[in-house]
């Protein structure tokens, strides 16, 4: 019987699940470092070189993942955030080396793991640190929390009356205040903060008929209802409160008129001077306010050079002073926080602007605007974050830890101190009691220096600083101190000596915020004023409590007063700063009678606990404003499925936002956010918690590794694409996966599911997807990390075994034949006369010796390394050819590394499992003249392996080593030569052709299996031949 | 012109385009077929026109009083012998006639053997020897060597005395071994067999007293005994040996339809080859001998015939 010959001209990629007998022919069992990047040719994965390592100096010790920004790859550290950038340090063209620059030290408090995801929107970069949500404005600018911190607490620092027609608020009104801080970011994106509490001030109305008495050219009114709002009648510059006023309807009508610097007791009187006569009487009063406010800065904006602004908002004033004022607020003022103001931790704004100049409305006004829901809140800590229809999404969420105290009880507090503690951290905030004014030493207050050297300052209050303190004093309106942390070197009751001087005498606001090393005493107002009622006084204690929260810049929250006009005063909340551990509030002693509603213990260790919430919703989307990624409002979210499964990750499609969960795959469709809906596409598909990243997209498809191994997630269907290697992956469910991760390399095709070895303890494998042709391969190139970086190269995270700590590698893409080199020497090479070896001194490069299959690239030709033996630190290398590199002196030459490609192909039958037959050659042919070693053995229906064969392209050539030419040619085929530049279509090649060994020729079936260990060499398979003899007798006893 | 194994492999090669990478036929292998084929083919065609290729002659062999049996010369083709002679103590050499078993009783009163049958693989004397001083001469067609490639014997670049230098010297060629003396030139037959190495110094052995053969001279080849670098066939069989082989060699792949296009080469080869070979002289055609004619004396075949001659 002749010869058949069936040849296999279709590649196809891994197929492990299915009847091996019944796959197509070119169907393969091994397919290692070998990809079908072009339709159904074998070709060899791009080899890899060291990028980069940690030098055990930069901070940035411990990187986890790399993203691409602004073209700069950037590195995200545990420690922090740091860009590489490309060197070639031995002039090498492919061989870069990353340099890595640390951002900002600041950078060392944000920590990122290898899970870290990242969105780039208005120019900046998003990603998911373990610290929350950060960003990068820059490749090379600090890490900065993405949104602006919430305003706080805003109040009247002093209110300036002045006649009826100068005062910005008018007489028998109310107007209520907010203020926002904001940024404009490096890429001229404007931020804006939730706003800050609503600060509402009355005007009172005319006061008609008040009783007054003239005595020595001293008219004094007296007004026993408080008429004044006390302690806010202050003006700064003098001892006294002074009004500007008009009188009219007075008794004696030389009393009427304009009334500027009345003098004014708290509250109770006034008076001024008059030529009038001695005599008693009426009049009416009335004046108008131009306020003062001190609006309280968030701890977190501590840097002058990134340019916070706060804007003052107004509302218009409402018709009488009992009437609130309607939330129409307006931009009224806009500063830009100075550094004094950052240190102080509140800035100034005066109101003077006429009601008819009013800028752009507030955006959370009601109605008119976005109203109060929409607060630009921060981005929630998420796991998860992606950019869909312009809004940027956030799942799985969580938030800052948030709780509401009512105080109902203030005097309760003397003496008795309030713990906020969150884990090991406490905070410790003491009520201060005193017979004179009492603003809280947080709070700006007057003080006044009473000695310069040293400094000895009177703060008007008793207060409570044991000396040794640590002080930290911040001053405003006033340079005659620096501002600093001093040490409390002398205490009175009053005043405190500090460790400076002074240049000048005289009155100062300052903020003094005291540390006794063991705790944070952070007194606040409790008593010492005498208020008419006791929500009066409960509400100056709460706001007290509220400015020492928000003045200490170490606390892990802020706080904001609740109450408002219609409210019971007292009502405060918390919200930690940052994602702590839930906060609870503790008395240092019980206290006579309960100080808040809330039950609050006396102890962390008995009794029930206080403690706040944060919203944990592993189940839920945010999502932000429009274009507006850091604004997020809280009422922004959309459950998606049962709360009992959660998300494990989420990808934009064009139209659909995918979401996997444990519980099955979801898609949230809508242009809008008002129309915005959710819909499971499966819920038979289970998505495993805790894998590195689950999924990834590619070609406007999510692929993603779940309970029926790899699937493809359109925007209607899911379908699994891992069947045909369902046999590895299948195996792995239930085996911990939290190493596993899929990157998509869309340019390439090319899709990676890195995950574990069939067998617990076997290495870790990365399967490769052509999601055009729908094959699978492997490489045993596994990473913890993978993205794709500059010049389209993937990067990859690797845990170095000998440095233990993790080094960057890099893809080869530079679109040469390099490509299909790993690592890199640079070395001087002194070649020998005969042209066929050389010595090889290594001077730099990765760490790896020379070896057979290596080459050296000189005048764009491959010199192939046919042997390498040690010489004391060198190498004896030996060529395959003669090699053009000059004789005689060293010269600085590239070696490139190989790696081993295998593939063993499914039994080939020839249509026949049943029929013996004698497979008596095989051909391989070759797209184009790019490979020159192949090793070839065999398996089949009796031995796992054959003898070896060891193809080599010299043995067909008529040229021998020598070649013609001093580049020289004949070893390949004619015009062509073994060199670095891609070419494009059919080629002449030499045919792989062989015998089949003896121990696999007779067979119902045969494996071939290939490995191929030659750097610079893509292989390009495009045809394996076979001459077949089919016997006639039985294939087995 | 001698034809190197090395160069015969090539020709092979070369006839069926055999791949110059596979493993299923190294080169040994396709020796081995080779060596089967020059036992199985050539040499029986060779020896089938009796012209005495192969034919040796051994070292005289003692015949010890009592000893009936003696060996057949181990490298002997099929264990047969060419002629076997007697010489006594003169070295007048006498015929030594084949005696069958059945009539060995009639040869009971000689001391000195009168003549042979063999007996396995012996050669068994008839009677008895009783004296001594006689010695038996054996003639036997050797075997050709198994074919190695060059590289596993060695050129003899230089004699002196026992010592004989080497191009190079294969790792095996230690102590203790024994080496063939090959002609390097055409005929490639041996000049010397089974000479053993006392020491190995360099690329220079030392052989056995004596054992180096007169002749041997720079450009010959020593081999593993049994083992050959060259076809020690005339050089005209070269191409049928080598086309045999590439017929085994396509029958290792079921190439049958490879095999059937040579069949008609070996053919007009082993015709062409067998015409060339015989008669071994043109001039001198073989001429019948009536050695028991009446001219010539009586025949030999009783015990007076010892000492006529």
């Amino acid at each position: 019987m002749p010869y058949t010959f069936p040849e296999i001209r279709s590649f196809a990629g891994l197929y492990l699940q299915q009847n091996s007998f019944q796959v197509p022919d070119g169907a393969m069992e091994v397919a290692s470092k070998v990809v079908i990047r072009s339709d159904e040719v074998i070709s060899k994965t791009n080899g890899l070189f060291e990028y980069w390592r940690p030098d055990g100096v930069s901070p940035l010790d411990t990187l986890s993942a790399t993203y691409t920004y602004q073209g700069v790859l950037i590195g995200f550290f545990e420690e922090g955030i740091g860009f590489f950038t490309d060197t070639f340090p031995y002039g090498g063209t492919f061989n870069s080396v990353g340099v890595l620059t640390e951002n900002d030290a600041s950078d060392y408090t944000v920590s990122f793991s290898v899970s870290t995801e990242f969105m780039e929107q208005n120019q900046n970069l998003y990603m998911t640190a373990n610290e929350g949500v950060y960003k990068l404005e820059s490749f090379s600018d600090k890490a900065r929390r993405a949104g602006v911190p919430p305003a706080l607490g805003l109040d009247i620092n002093y209110l300036r009356s002045f006649y009826t027609f100068d005062g910005i608020l008018p007489a028998n009104s109310q107007t209520a205040y907010r203020v926002v801080f904001g940024r404009r970011d490096l890429n001229g994106n404007l931020q804006l903060s939730a706003p800050s509490d609503v600060l509402t001030i009355g005007v009172p109305a005319k006061k008609v008929g008040a009783a007054y008495t003239v005595s020595g050219g001293i008219v004094t009114v007296t007004y026993p209802d408080n008429y004044f709002v006390q302690n806010y009648v202050y003006y700064p510059g003098t001892t006294n409160y002074r009004f500007d006023g008009v009188v009219s309807n007075a008794t004696d009508p030389a009393l009427n008129g304009d009334r500027p610097g009345v003098t004014a007791v708290l509250g109770t009187s006034l008076s001024f001077t008059t030529g009038a006569a001695n005599g008693t009487g009426t009049l009416d009063l009335e004046f108008t306010y131009r306020p003062n406010l001190i609006a309280q800065i968030p701890s977190e904006i501590t840097n002058v050079a990134d340019e916070y602004f706060v804007q003052l908002y107004r509302s218009s004033s409402s018709l009488t002073s009992t009437t609130s004022p309607a939330p129409d607020f307006a931009l009224i003022n806009e500063i830009t926080l100075t550094e004094n103001d950052i240190l102080a931790g509140q800035v100034y704004l005066f109101d003077d602007v006429d009601p008819q100049l009013v800028g752009a409305l507030l955006y959370t006004n009601p109605n008119t605007r976005e109203g109060p829901l929409q607060e630009n809140s921060r981005p929630p800590k998420t796991d998860y974050l992606t950019l869909y229809k312009n809004y940027a999404a956030f799942a799985n969420i969580a938030s800052v830890q948030r709780a509401t105290l009512n105080l109902v009880n203030p005097v309760e507090l003397i003496g008795v101190d309030l713990i906020f503690k969150s884990g090991v951290d406490e905070e410790v905030y003491r009520a201060v009691d005193s017979s004179v004014y009492i603003a809280g030493n947080v709070s700006p207050t007057r003080a006044n220096v009473v000695n310069q050297s040293p400094l000895e300052i009177d703060l008007f209050y008793t207060h409570d600083f044991p000396l040794g303190s640590k002080v930290q004093v911040n001053f405003q309106e006033f340079d005659g101190i620096v501002p600093g942390e001093y040490t409390v070197t002398a205490v009175t009751a009053t005043t405190v000596t500090l460790n400076t001087v002074s240049t000048t005498f005289g009155l100062c606001n300052v903020q003094v915020v005291a540390d006794d090393t063991a705790r944070l005493y952070n007194g606040y107002g409790a008593s010492g004023v005498t208020f008419s009622t006791i929500a009066e006084w409960t509400e100056y204690v709460t706001k007290d409590l509220v400015r020492a929260i928000n003045g200490n810049a170490a606390s892990f929250m802020y706080a904001n007063y609740r109450s408002t006009f219609a409210d019971f005063p007292g009502t405060f909340s918390i919200e930690s700063k940052g994602y702590i551990d839930p906060i609870y509030v503790a008395y240092t002693a019980t206290p006579t009678n309960p100080a808040f509603i809330q039950n609050i213990p006396s102890s962390f260790s008995t009794g029930i606990q206080f403690f706040s919430e944060n919203d944990r919703k592993p189940h839920w989307v945010y999502f932000s404003k429009v274009s507006e990624p850091e604004a997020v409002p809280i009422i922004n979210f959309f459950p998606v499925g049962s709360e009992n499964s959660p998300i494990v990750d989420i990808f934009a499609l064009k139209d659909s936002l995918i979401i996997l969960k444990t519980d099955g795959v979801y898609k949230l469709v809508g242009d809008v956010i008002d129309q915005f809906e959710v819909t499971a596409i499966d819920k038979t598909v289970k998505f495993i918690d805790g894998m590195a990243k689950p999924g990834n997209t590619i070609n406007n498809t999510v692929i993603a590794f779940c309970n029926q191994g790899v699937v493809q997630i359109s925007e209607n269907s899911v379908q699994v694409i891992s069947r045909r290697i369902e046999d590895v992956i299948q195996p792995l469910i239930g085996r911990d996966l939290s190493d596993t991760f899929l990157v998509g390399h869309e340019s390439d095709r090319l899709f990676y599911v890195q995950t574990e070895g069939l067998n617990s303890g076997d290495a870790q494998v990365t399967w490769i997807y052509n999601v055009l042709n729908q094959s699978w391969t492997s490489t045993t190139d596994v990473f913890v990390e993978l993205s794709l970086g500059p010049d389209n190269a993937l990067f990859g995270v690797r845990l170095d075994s000998t440095l233990l700590k993790n080094v960057l590698w890099r893809q080869r893409k530079t679109n040469t034949r390099v490509d299909w080199c790993n690592e890199y020497l640079i070395g001087d090479l002194t070649v020998d006369t005969s042209m066929l070896t050389g010595t090889f001194t290594i001077t730099g490069g990765n760490d790896v010796e020379p070896g057979i299959g290596d080459v050296i690239l000189s005048q764009n030709i491959f010199n192939r390394i046919t042997a390498v033996v040690p010489s004391g630190g060198d190498y004896i290398l030996t060529f395959a050819q003669m090699t053009s590199i000059p004789t005689g002196s060293p010269q600085t030459v590239t070696l490139y590394k190989a790696y081993e490609s295998k593939i063993k192909m499914a039994p080939f039958h020839a249509g026949q499992v049943s029929r013996s037959k004698h497979y008596a050659q095989m051909q391989i042919h070759l797209r184009q003249q790019v490979l020159t070693d192949l090793t070839i053995e065999f398996a089949g229906a009796y031995f796992g392996g054959s003898e070896v064969t060891s193809w080599r392209s010299l043995n067909v050539s008529t040229a021998g080593s020598s070649g013609w030419g001093f580049s020289p040619w004949g070893l390949f085929p004619w015009g062509l030569v073994d060199g670095a530049n891609l070419v494009s279509g059919t080629e002449p090649s030499n045919i792989i052709r062989l015998y089949v060994p003896r121990f696999a020729a007779r067979n119902t079936f045969i494996q071939p299996i290939l490995t191929h260990t030659q750097a610079g060499q893509p292989m390009f398979i495009q045809a394996m031949g076979w001459a077949i003899h089919g016997y006639n007798e039985r294939t087995s006893r | 012109m001698t034809v190197t194994c090395d160069e015969f492999l090539a020709s092979v090669k070369r006839l069926v385009t055999v791949p110059a990478s596979q493993s299923l036929l190294e080169d040994s292998d396709i020796l081995a077929l080779a060596t089967d084929i020059q036992r199985d083919t050539l040499t029986p065609m060779i020896m089938s026109v009796d012209e005495e290729y192969f034919i040796m002659k051994s070292v005289p062999t003692p015949i010890v009083v009592g000893q009936t049996s003696y060996r057949i010369p181990s490298r002997a083709v099929a264990r047969k012998l060419r002629e076997i002679k007697i010489v006594n103590e003169g070295g007048i050499v006498s015929d030594f006639p084949k005696i069958n078993i059945e009539r060995t009783q009639v040869y009971r009163s000689s001391s000195v053997p009168f003549g042979f049958h063999f007996l396995g693989d012996r050669v068994e004397l008839v009677p008895s020897p009783a004296t001594t001083g006689y010695s038996l001469l054996f003639y036997w067609p050797g075997q050709p060597g198994k074919f190695v490639k060059l590289q596993e014997a060695a050129v003899v670049t230089n004699i002196s005395g026992d010592d004989v230098t080497l191009d190079a010297l294969p790792a095996t060629y230690v102590a203790n071994t024994r080496m063939d003396f090959i002609e390097g030139v055409s005929g490639n037959w041996y000049l010397g067999l089974s000479a053993l190495v006392t020491n190995v110094a360099g690329n220079t052995l030392t052989f056995e007293t004596g054992t180096v053969p007169t002749d041997l001279a720079v450009g010959d080849y020593i081999a593993l005994t049994g083992q050959s670098p060259v076809l020690q066939i005339p050089d005209e069989g070269a191409p049928l040996l080598q086309t045999l082989t590439a017929y085994d060699v396509l029958g290792t792949i079921s190439d049958f339809e490879g095999q059937q296009r040579l069949e008609p080469k070996i053919k007009l080869q082993k015709e062409n080859f067998l015409k060339v070979i015989s008669p071994r002289i043109d001039g001198e055609p073989n001429i019948i001998i009536n050695d028991r004619g009446l001219l010539r004396g009586r025949i030999r075949r009783n015990w007076a015939g010892l000492y006529r001659g």
